[in-house]
Protein backbone atom coordinates (compact mmCIF):
# COMPACT_ATOMS: atom_id res chain seq x y z
CA UNK A 1 0.00 0.00 0.00
CA UNK A 2 1.81 3.23 -0.99
CA UNK A 3 0.95 6.30 0.96
CA UNK A 4 0.76 10.05 -0.55
CA UNK A 5 4.13 11.51 1.37
CA UNK A 6 6.96 11.61 3.65
CA UNK A 7 6.13 14.70 5.13
CA UNK A 8 6.06 14.94 8.87
CA UNK A 9 3.14 16.15 11.25
CA UNK A 10 4.68 18.09 14.14
CA UNK A 11 2.35 17.91 17.25
CA UNK A 12 3.92 20.20 20.22
CA UNK A 13 7.64 19.11 19.63
CA UNK A 14 6.57 15.32 18.71
CA UNK A 15 6.84 14.54 15.30
CA UNK A 16 4.91 12.09 13.05
CA UNK A 17 6.16 10.85 9.30
CA UNK A 18 2.96 10.66 7.27
CA UNK A 19 4.62 7.48 5.33
CA UNK A 20 2.83 5.22 7.48
CA UNK A 21 -0.47 4.04 9.68
CA UNK A 22 -0.94 4.78 13.40
CA UNK A 23 -2.44 2.20 15.29
CA UNK A 24 -4.85 3.25 18.31
CA UNK A 25 -6.89 0.42 19.01
CA UNK A 26 -6.56 -0.47 22.81
CA UNK A 27 -5.14 3.24 23.65
CA UNK A 28 -2.11 1.80 21.44
CA UNK A 29 0.20 4.60 19.70
CA UNK A 30 2.13 1.98 17.24
CA UNK A 31 2.71 2.94 14.21
CA UNK A 32 2.70 0.47 11.51
CA UNK A 33 4.52 0.35 8.13
CA UNK A 34 4.11 -2.17 4.78
CA UNK A 35 7.24 -3.11 3.06
CA UNK A 36 7.45 -6.04 0.73
CA UNK A 37 3.96 -7.28 1.97
CA UNK A 38 5.31 -7.54 5.60
CA UNK A 39 4.28 -5.51 8.52
CA UNK A 40 6.90 -3.40 10.65
CA UNK A 41 5.47 -1.83 13.63
CA UNK A 42 6.92 0.55 16.25
CA UNK A 43 6.03 2.55 18.79
CA UNK A 44 5.40 6.63 18.14
CA UNK A 45 6.57 9.98 19.42
CA UNK A 46 3.80 10.04 22.00
CA UNK A 47 4.13 6.66 23.06
CA UNK A 48 7.82 6.73 23.24
CA UNK A 49 7.15 10.25 25.15
CA UNK A 50 4.85 9.84 27.56
CA UNK A 51 6.93 6.52 28.58
CA UNK A 52 9.98 7.92 29.41
CA UNK A 53 13.10 6.38 28.47
CA UNK A 54 12.55 2.85 27.77
CA UNK A 55 14.15 0.02 30.24
CA UNK A 56 12.56 -3.04 29.28
CA UNK A 57 10.36 -4.70 26.48
CA UNK A 58 9.23 -7.70 25.55
CA UNK A 59 7.49 -9.27 22.74
CA UNK A 60 6.04 -13.14 22.13
CA UNK A 61 6.41 -14.36 18.15
CA UNK A 62 3.91 -16.28 16.53
CA UNK A 63 0.11 -16.23 15.63
CA UNK A 64 -1.18 -12.96 16.46
CA UNK A 65 -4.66 -11.72 16.88
CA UNK A 66 -5.53 -7.85 16.13
CA UNK A 67 -5.80 -6.06 19.48
CA UNK A 68 -4.08 -8.68 21.57
CA UNK A 69 -1.17 -8.57 24.06
CA UNK A 70 1.97 -9.28 22.41
CA UNK A 71 4.06 -8.25 25.02
CA UNK A 72 4.95 -5.47 27.32
CA UNK A 73 7.20 -2.20 27.94
CA UNK A 74 8.07 -0.69 31.26
CA UNK A 75 10.25 2.68 32.26
CA UNK A 76 11.35 3.49 35.30
CA UNK A 77 7.57 4.99 36.65
CA UNK A 78 5.35 2.91 33.77
CA UNK A 79 4.49 -0.58 32.53
CA UNK A 80 2.26 -1.59 29.60
CA UNK A 81 1.37 -3.72 27.31
CA UNK A 82 1.70 -3.91 23.44
CA UNK A 83 -1.31 -5.35 21.42
CA UNK A 84 -0.89 -6.48 17.92
CA UNK A 85 -2.26 -3.87 15.42
CA UNK A 86 -3.32 -6.34 12.87
CA UNK A 87 -4.15 -10.28 12.48
CA UNK A 88 -1.10 -12.35 11.10
CA UNK A 89 2.51 -14.11 12.96
CA UNK A 90 4.85 -12.43 14.07
CA UNK A 91 8.29 -13.58 11.84
CA UNK A 92 10.65 -11.50 13.09
CA UNK A 93 11.34 -9.53 16.74
CA UNK A 94 13.89 -6.24 16.53
CA UNK A 95 16.54 -8.05 18.99
CA UNK A 96 18.56 -4.99 19.41
CA UNK A 97 15.94 -3.10 20.06
CA UNK A 98 14.76 -5.34 22.83
CA UNK A 99 18.76 -5.41 24.29
CA UNK A 100 18.77 -1.42 24.10
CA UNK A 101 15.15 -0.27 24.45
CA UNK A 102 16.62 3.44 24.62
CA UNK A 103 17.83 3.27 20.86
CA UNK A 104 13.60 3.21 20.55
CA UNK A 105 13.57 6.70 22.67
CA UNK A 106 16.55 8.28 20.43
CA UNK A 107 14.72 7.11 17.34
CA UNK A 108 11.68 5.86 17.35
CA UNK A 109 10.86 5.38 13.43
CA UNK A 110 13.55 4.07 12.27
CA UNK A 111 13.71 1.08 15.06
CA UNK A 112 10.76 -1.10 14.87
CA UNK A 113 9.95 -3.88 17.23
CA UNK A 114 8.58 -6.80 15.83
CA UNK A 115 7.50 -7.85 11.93
CA UNK A 116 4.22 -8.95 10.93
CA UNK A 117 2.95 -11.66 8.30
CA UNK A 118 -0.68 -10.55 7.95
CA UNK A 119 -3.73 -12.22 7.45
CA UNK A 120 -5.09 -9.29 5.50
CA UNK A 121 -3.46 -6.09 4.84
CA UNK A 122 -6.97 -4.20 4.25
CA UNK A 123 -6.98 -4.60 7.49
CA UNK A 124 -5.12 -1.33 7.31
CA UNK A 125 -8.15 0.29 6.11
CA UNK A 126 -10.04 -0.09 9.24
CA UNK A 127 -11.10 2.52 11.90
CA UNK A 128 -8.40 1.71 14.43
CA UNK A 129 -6.23 3.05 12.00
CA UNK A 130 -5.11 6.72 11.02
CA UNK A 131 -2.85 7.92 8.13
CA UNK A 132 -4.54 11.21 7.65
CA UNK A 133 -2.57 14.64 9.30
CA UNK A 134 -6.35 15.99 9.91
CA UNK A 135 -7.17 13.03 12.13
CA UNK A 136 -3.79 12.66 13.79
CA UNK A 137 -3.20 15.88 15.22
CA UNK A 138 -6.66 15.83 16.87
CA UNK A 139 -5.94 12.29 18.56
CA UNK A 140 -2.48 13.24 19.19
CA UNK A 141 -3.54 16.90 20.40
CA UNK A 142 -6.71 15.15 22.28
CA UNK A 143 -4.19 12.30 24.31
CA UNK A 144 -1.56 14.93 24.75
CA UNK A 145 -4.18 16.78 26.79
CA UNK A 146 -5.33 13.72 28.63
CA UNK A 147 -1.26 13.10 29.14
CA UNK A 148 -1.16 17.20 30.97
CA UNK A 149 -4.15 16.18 32.98
CA UNK A 150 -2.60 13.10 34.80
CA UNK B 1 13.71 13.76 17.86
CA UNK B 2 13.98 12.92 21.47
CA UNK B 3 17.11 13.58 23.57
CA UNK B 4 18.21 10.75 25.82
CA UNK B 5 19.57 11.37 29.33
CA UNK B 6 22.91 13.19 30.09
CA UNK B 7 24.88 11.28 32.41
CA UNK B 8 27.72 13.36 32.63
CA UNK B 9 27.40 15.90 35.60
CA UNK B 10 27.21 19.49 33.83
CA UNK B 11 28.29 21.01 37.36
CA UNK B 12 28.38 20.54 41.06
CA UNK B 13 26.31 22.01 43.98
CA UNK B 14 25.23 24.18 45.36
CA UNK B 15 24.43 25.68 41.50
CA UNK B 16 23.84 22.03 40.58
CA UNK B 17 21.75 19.14 42.16
CA UNK B 18 21.05 15.70 40.98
CA UNK B 19 17.08 15.27 41.10
CA UNK B 20 15.20 11.57 41.18
CA UNK B 21 13.86 10.57 37.74
CA UNK B 22 10.58 11.38 39.29
CA UNK B 23 11.21 14.49 40.04
CA UNK B 24 12.61 15.26 36.67
CA UNK B 25 9.57 13.83 35.17
CA UNK B 26 7.29 15.67 37.27
CA UNK B 27 9.10 19.45 36.19
CA UNK B 28 9.05 17.96 32.76
CA UNK B 29 12.77 17.71 32.86
CA UNK B 30 12.27 14.26 31.75
CA UNK B 31 9.68 12.88 29.64
CA UNK B 32 7.35 10.18 31.09
CA UNK B 33 4.20 9.28 33.39
CA UNK B 34 3.59 7.69 36.38
CA UNK B 35 2.12 4.07 36.13
CA UNK B 36 -1.56 4.13 38.23
CA UNK B 37 -1.59 8.18 37.92
CA UNK B 38 0.72 7.87 40.89
CA UNK B 39 1.62 11.87 41.51
CA UNK B 40 4.58 12.87 43.19
CA UNK B 41 4.12 15.11 46.42
CA UNK B 42 7.70 15.48 47.25
CA UNK B 43 10.69 16.72 45.23
CA UNK B 44 13.79 14.84 46.22
CA UNK B 45 17.36 16.30 45.67
CA UNK B 46 20.91 15.26 46.19
CA UNK B 47 23.85 17.17 46.86
CA UNK B 48 26.50 16.55 43.41
CA UNK B 49 30.49 16.96 43.38
CA UNK B 50 32.51 15.62 40.89
CA UNK B 51 34.63 13.24 43.17
CA UNK B 52 31.49 12.20 44.63
CA UNK B 53 30.17 11.02 48.04
CA UNK B 54 33.45 9.81 50.45
CA UNK B 55 31.63 7.33 51.92
CA UNK B 56 31.71 3.69 50.99
CA UNK B 57 28.37 2.12 52.10
CA UNK B 58 28.11 -1.60 50.47
CA UNK B 59 24.81 -0.72 49.07
CA UNK B 60 24.46 2.49 48.03
CA UNK B 61 24.75 3.47 44.57
CA UNK B 62 26.64 6.76 45.27
CA UNK B 63 29.62 4.72 47.44
CA UNK B 64 32.92 5.67 46.67
CA UNK B 65 34.03 2.11 45.80
CA UNK B 66 31.10 1.07 43.20
CA UNK B 67 32.91 -0.41 40.12
CA UNK B 68 30.57 1.33 37.16
CA UNK B 69 30.05 5.14 36.38
CA UNK B 70 26.41 5.05 36.62
CA UNK B 71 24.26 7.56 38.16
CA UNK B 72 21.74 5.77 39.42
CA UNK B 73 20.87 5.51 43.20
CA UNK B 74 17.99 3.66 44.81
CA UNK B 75 17.35 2.25 41.51
CA UNK B 76 16.64 4.81 39.15
CA UNK B 77 18.62 7.19 37.31
CA UNK B 78 19.23 10.92 39.03
CA UNK B 79 19.97 13.20 36.69
CA UNK B 80 21.79 16.74 37.03
CA UNK B 81 20.11 19.95 36.86
CA UNK B 82 20.89 23.51 37.36
CA UNK B 83 19.07 24.34 40.79
CA UNK B 84 17.58 28.06 39.33
CA UNK B 85 16.36 25.43 36.53
CA UNK B 86 14.60 23.25 39.23
CA UNK B 87 13.49 26.36 41.58
CA UNK B 88 11.95 27.85 38.23
CA UNK B 89 9.93 24.37 37.28
CA UNK B 90 8.68 24.16 40.42
CA UNK B 91 6.67 27.30 40.41
CA UNK B 92 5.78 26.19 36.88
CA UNK B 93 4.63 22.99 37.12
CA UNK B 94 4.71 21.88 40.52
CA UNK B 95 1.04 22.21 41.56
CA UNK B 96 0.84 18.73 43.14
CA UNK B 97 3.78 19.14 44.87
CA UNK B 98 3.91 19.83 49.05
CA UNK B 99 7.46 19.67 49.95
CA UNK B 100 11.18 19.05 49.06
CA UNK B 101 14.20 17.13 50.59
CA UNK B 102 17.71 17.96 50.05
CA UNK B 103 20.01 15.61 50.69
CA UNK B 104 23.58 15.62 52.26
CA UNK B 105 26.33 13.38 50.72
CA UNK B 106 29.38 12.47 52.47
CA UNK B 107 31.47 15.40 51.47
CA UNK B 108 33.30 18.38 53.16
CA UNK B 109 31.04 20.80 51.22
CA UNK B 110 27.98 19.18 51.87
CA UNK B 111 27.14 20.99 54.59
CA UNK B 112 27.78 24.85 54.15
CA UNK B 113 26.17 23.65 50.52
CA UNK B 114 22.75 22.05 51.70
CA UNK B 115 22.12 25.49 53.93
CA UNK B 116 22.25 27.54 51.02
CA UNK B 117 20.18 25.15 49.12
CA UNK B 118 17.45 25.42 51.79
CA UNK B 119 17.39 29.13 51.87
CA UNK B 120 17.10 29.23 48.06
CA UNK B 121 13.69 27.02 48.12
CA UNK B 122 12.86 28.90 51.25
CA UNK B 123 13.22 32.21 49.72
CA UNK B 124 12.13 31.10 45.84
CA UNK B 125 9.19 28.53 46.79
CA UNK B 126 6.14 27.51 48.77
CA UNK B 127 6.97 23.86 49.32
CA UNK B 128 8.08 23.01 52.88
CA UNK B 129 11.72 21.56 53.04
CA UNK B 130 13.08 18.88 54.56
CA UNK B 131 16.87 18.16 54.89
CA UNK B 132 18.32 14.13 54.81
CA UNK B 133 21.25 15.33 57.05
CA UNK B 134 25.04 13.51 56.47
CA UNK B 135 25.62 12.94 60.25
CA UNK B 136 29.41 12.13 59.83
CA UNK B 137 29.55 15.86 59.04
CA UNK B 138 27.44 17.23 61.92
CA UNK B 139 29.96 18.31 64.48
CA UNK B 140 27.47 19.39 67.61
CA UNK B 141 23.77 20.26 67.86
CA UNK B 142 24.17 23.80 66.93
CA UNK B 143 24.66 22.90 63.14
CA UNK B 144 21.56 20.98 63.27
CA UNK B 145 19.88 24.18 64.57
CA UNK B 146 21.50 26.33 62.01
CA UNK B 147 19.54 23.99 59.62
CA UNK B 148 16.44 24.72 60.92
CA UNK B 149 16.86 28.66 61.18
CA UNK B 150 17.63 28.66 57.35
CA UNK B 151 13.80 27.16 56.88
CA UNK B 152 13.79 23.49 57.19
CA UNK B 153 10.82 22.14 59.19
CA UNK B 154 11.37 18.68 58.73
CA UNK B 155 14.83 16.46 59.05
CA UNK B 156 15.70 12.90 58.43
CA UNK B 157 18.89 10.83 59.34
CA UNK B 158 19.48 7.68 57.02
CA UNK B 159 20.38 4.97 59.72
CA UNK B 160 19.63 2.46 57.44
CA UNK B 161 20.94 -0.59 58.93
CA UNK B 162 19.01 -2.08 61.73
CA UNK B 163 21.63 -2.97 64.20
CA UNK B 164 25.15 -1.65 65.16
CA UNK B 165 26.50 -4.98 63.73
CA UNK B 166 25.28 -4.47 60.23
CA UNK B 167 25.99 -0.35 60.37
CA UNK B 168 29.82 -1.25 61.38
CA UNK B 169 30.20 -4.55 58.56
CA UNK B 170 28.08 -2.12 55.58
CA UNK B 171 29.19 1.54 56.45
CA UNK B 172 31.88 1.92 59.14
CA UNK B 173 34.50 0.09 60.01
CA UNK B 174 33.85 -3.29 57.67
CA UNK B 175 34.04 -1.12 53.99
CA UNK B 176 36.72 0.87 55.81
CA UNK B 177 33.83 3.92 56.14
CA UNK B 178 33.58 6.93 57.96
CA UNK B 179 30.52 6.42 59.42
CA UNK B 180 29.68 5.21 63.49
CA UNK B 181 26.48 4.17 64.76
CA UNK B 182 26.92 6.04 68.16
CA UNK B 183 27.03 8.89 66.21
CA UNK B 184 24.19 8.68 64.59
CA UNK B 185 21.89 7.99 67.01
CA UNK B 186 23.48 11.13 69.13
CA UNK B 187 22.35 13.03 66.05
CA UNK B 188 18.92 11.58 65.96
CA UNK B 189 18.63 12.79 69.38
CA UNK B 190 19.64 16.32 68.81
CA UNK B 191 17.86 16.40 65.76
CA UNK B 192 14.85 15.57 67.91
CA UNK B 193 15.39 17.85 70.20
CA UNK B 194 16.18 20.84 67.91
CA UNK B 195 13.30 19.95 65.36
CA UNK B 196 10.74 18.65 67.63
CA UNK B 197 9.65 14.83 67.79
CA UNK B 198 7.98 13.10 64.69
CA UNK B 199 9.65 15.83 63.08
CA UNK B 200 12.56 13.72 62.57
CA UNK B 201 13.30 10.64 60.81
CA UNK B 202 15.68 8.13 60.82
CA UNK B 203 15.18 5.83 57.25
CA UNK B 204 15.63 2.08 57.68
CA UNK B 205 16.47 -0.12 54.38
CA UNK B 206 14.61 -3.70 54.40
CA UNK B 207 17.35 -6.48 53.80
CA UNK B 208 20.12 -5.80 54.92
CA UNK B 209 20.53 -8.92 56.49
CA UNK B 210 18.56 -8.12 59.35
CA UNK B 211 15.86 -10.12 61.31
CA UNK B 212 12.43 -8.93 61.35
CA UNK B 213 12.49 -8.79 65.38
CA UNK B 214 15.63 -6.53 64.59
CA UNK B 215 14.54 -4.00 62.20
CA UNK B 216 11.25 -3.70 64.77
CA UNK B 217 13.08 -3.03 67.60
CA UNK B 218 15.21 0.14 65.82
CA UNK B 219 12.03 1.08 64.68
CA UNK B 220 10.92 1.21 67.93
CA UNK B 221 13.88 2.78 69.37
CA UNK B 222 13.90 5.59 66.67
CA UNK B 223 9.88 6.46 67.78
CA UNK B 224 11.17 6.47 71.59
CA UNK B 225 13.91 8.93 70.87
CA UNK B 226 10.53 11.22 68.77
CA UNK B 227 11.70 10.24 65.41
CA UNK B 228 9.22 8.60 62.84
CA UNK B 229 11.00 5.51 60.93
CA UNK B 230 10.59 5.92 57.14
CA UNK B 231 11.06 2.46 55.62
CA UNK B 232 13.27 1.47 52.32
CA UNK B 233 13.01 -2.25 50.85
CA UNK B 234 16.40 -2.94 49.58
CA UNK B 235 17.20 -2.81 45.74
CA UNK B 236 20.69 -4.20 44.47
CA UNK B 237 22.35 -1.34 42.41
CA UNK B 238 24.21 -3.04 39.93
CA UNK B 239 27.96 -2.85 40.69
CA UNK B 240 27.86 -1.94 44.20
CA UNK B 241 29.27 -4.23 46.86
CA UNK B 242 25.72 -5.95 47.15
CA UNK B 243 24.70 -6.03 43.61
CA UNK B 244 24.05 -9.50 44.17
CA UNK B 245 22.39 -9.63 47.60
CA UNK B 246 18.51 -10.51 47.62
CA UNK B 247 15.69 -7.73 47.97
CA UNK B 248 13.34 -8.88 51.24
CA UNK B 249 10.53 -10.90 50.53
CA UNK B 250 7.68 -9.20 50.40
CA UNK B 251 6.15 -11.05 53.25
CA UNK B 252 8.58 -9.33 55.90
CA UNK B 253 8.75 -6.25 54.20
CA UNK B 254 4.76 -6.14 54.86
CA UNK B 255 5.26 -6.92 58.24
CA UNK B 256 7.61 -4.79 59.15
CA UNK B 257 5.62 -2.15 57.75
CA UNK B 258 2.57 -3.27 59.70
CA UNK B 259 4.74 -3.70 62.94
CA UNK B 260 5.63 -0.01 62.38
CA UNK B 261 2.35 1.56 61.59
CA UNK B 262 1.30 0.01 64.89
CA UNK B 263 4.22 1.11 66.97
CA UNK B 264 3.60 4.59 65.14
CA UNK B 265 -0.30 4.67 65.95
CA UNK B 266 0.33 3.56 69.65
CA UNK B 267 -1.38 0.15 68.96
CA UNK B 268 1.40 -1.49 70.27
CA UNK B 269 5.13 -1.67 71.09
CA UNK B 270 7.68 -3.99 69.61
CA UNK B 271 7.40 -6.01 73.02
CA UNK B 272 3.75 -6.66 72.38
CA UNK B 273 4.81 -8.97 69.22
CA UNK B 274 5.89 -12.42 69.11
CA UNK B 275 8.42 -13.87 67.09
CA UNK B 276 9.38 -17.27 65.88
CA UNK B 277 12.75 -18.67 66.16
CA UNK B 278 13.93 -17.16 62.61
CA UNK B 279 12.41 -13.80 64.10
CA UNK B 280 9.82 -13.24 61.63
CA UNK B 281 6.54 -11.53 63.12
CA UNK B 282 4.15 -14.34 64.25
CA UNK B 283 1.48 -12.16 66.09
CA UNK B 284 1.28 -8.32 66.58
CA UNK B 285 -0.10 -8.72 70.24
CA UNK B 286 -3.36 -6.69 68.92
CA UNK B 287 -6.88 -7.63 68.44
CA UNK B 288 -7.66 -9.55 64.83
CA UNK B 289 -10.55 -6.95 63.69
CA UNK B 290 -8.16 -3.91 63.96
CA UNK B 291 -5.34 -5.76 62.19
CA UNK B 292 -8.34 -6.31 59.43
CA UNK B 293 -9.06 -2.26 59.93
CA UNK B 294 -5.66 -1.56 59.37
CA UNK B 295 -5.57 -3.49 56.37
CA UNK B 296 -8.79 -2.06 54.53
CA UNK B 297 -7.53 1.48 55.47
CA UNK B 298 -4.42 0.75 53.76
CA UNK B 299 -2.36 3.73 54.55
CA UNK B 300 -0.05 0.75 57.12
CA UNK B 301 1.10 -0.03 53.69
CA UNK B 302 1.72 3.20 51.85
CA UNK B 303 5.33 5.05 51.46
CA UNK B 304 6.21 6.25 54.63
CA UNK B 305 8.17 9.83 54.49
CA UNK B 306 7.58 13.41 55.30
CA UNK B 307 4.58 15.06 55.60
CA UNK B 308 2.81 17.46 53.53
CA UNK B 309 0.60 20.12 54.29
CA UNK B 310 -1.91 18.36 56.48
CA UNK B 311 -0.96 15.09 58.46
CA UNK B 312 -0.50 13.05 54.90
CA UNK B 313 2.70 11.47 53.40
CA UNK B 314 4.02 14.02 50.71
CA UNK B 315 7.59 12.02 49.97
CA UNK B 316 5.57 9.10 48.46
CA UNK B 317 8.32 8.29 45.96
CA UNK B 318 6.22 6.30 43.05
CA UNK B 319 8.01 3.17 42.39
CA UNK B 320 11.03 4.04 44.11
CA UNK B 321 12.12 0.49 44.97
CA UNK B 322 10.59 -1.63 42.79
CA UNK B 323 9.75 -1.77 39.18
CA UNK B 324 6.13 -0.50 37.76
CA UNK B 325 5.57 -4.03 36.91
CA UNK B 326 6.23 -5.66 39.95
CA UNK B 327 4.24 -5.75 43.03
CA UNK B 328 4.36 -2.62 45.08
CA UNK B 329 6.47 -2.34 48.21
CA UNK B 330 5.33 0.94 49.06
CA UNK B 331 2.09 2.21 47.83
CA UNK B 332 2.38 5.59 46.80
CA UNK B 333 -1.72 5.89 46.78
CA UNK B 334 -4.14 4.31 48.56
CA UNK B 335 -4.37 0.86 48.13
CA UNK B 336 -7.57 -0.54 45.77
CA UNK B 337 -9.08 -3.85 47.18
CA UNK B 338 -7.00 -5.75 45.00
CA UNK B 339 -3.94 -4.14 46.75
CA UNK B 340 -5.46 -5.31 49.98
CA UNK B 341 -6.10 -8.45 49.09
CA UNK B 342 -2.37 -9.05 48.11
CA UNK B 343 -1.37 -7.10 51.19
CA UNK B 344 -3.25 -10.40 53.55
CA UNK B 345 -2.01 -13.02 51.46
CA UNK B 346 1.37 -11.37 51.81
CA UNK B 347 1.59 -10.78 55.28
CA UNK B 348 1.18 -14.64 55.35
CA UNK B 349 4.27 -14.98 53.35
CA UNK B 350 6.82 -16.88 55.22
CA UNK B 351 8.45 -17.91 52.19
CA UNK B 352 11.82 -16.47 51.25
Amino acid sequence: MELKSADVLKVRELEFPLDRFYYRGKKSHLWVKMRDGITEVGMDAFLVHSTGYLNYISINTGEVKQGKGVGNFESAKFVSRIFSPINGKIIEVNQKALDNPRQINASPYTTWLFKIEPSNPQELEGDDFISSSIELKEWIEADLIELDGE
Amino acid sequence: MIELPQHQRKGESPEFVQTSTAAAMTLKLFPGRFYRKAKLRALNLLLTYKDGCKANCSYCGLSSSRKINEQTFIRVDWPTFALDEVISRVNLYGINLERVCVSMVTHRRAYNDMLSIVKRFRDKTDLRISTLIAPTLIKDREMIEKIKAEGADMCGIAVDCATPELFKALRGSGVRGPHIWEHYWKVVKDAASVFGIYNVSVHFVVGLGETEKEMLRAIQKAYTLGAEAHLFSFYPEVGSTMENHPRPSIGSYRRIQLGRYLIHRGYASVDDFAFDDKEHVKSFGVPENVIEEIIDDGNAFMTSGCRGNGSEVACNRPYGNERPSEKLRNYPFIPNIEDNKDIREQLLDYSF
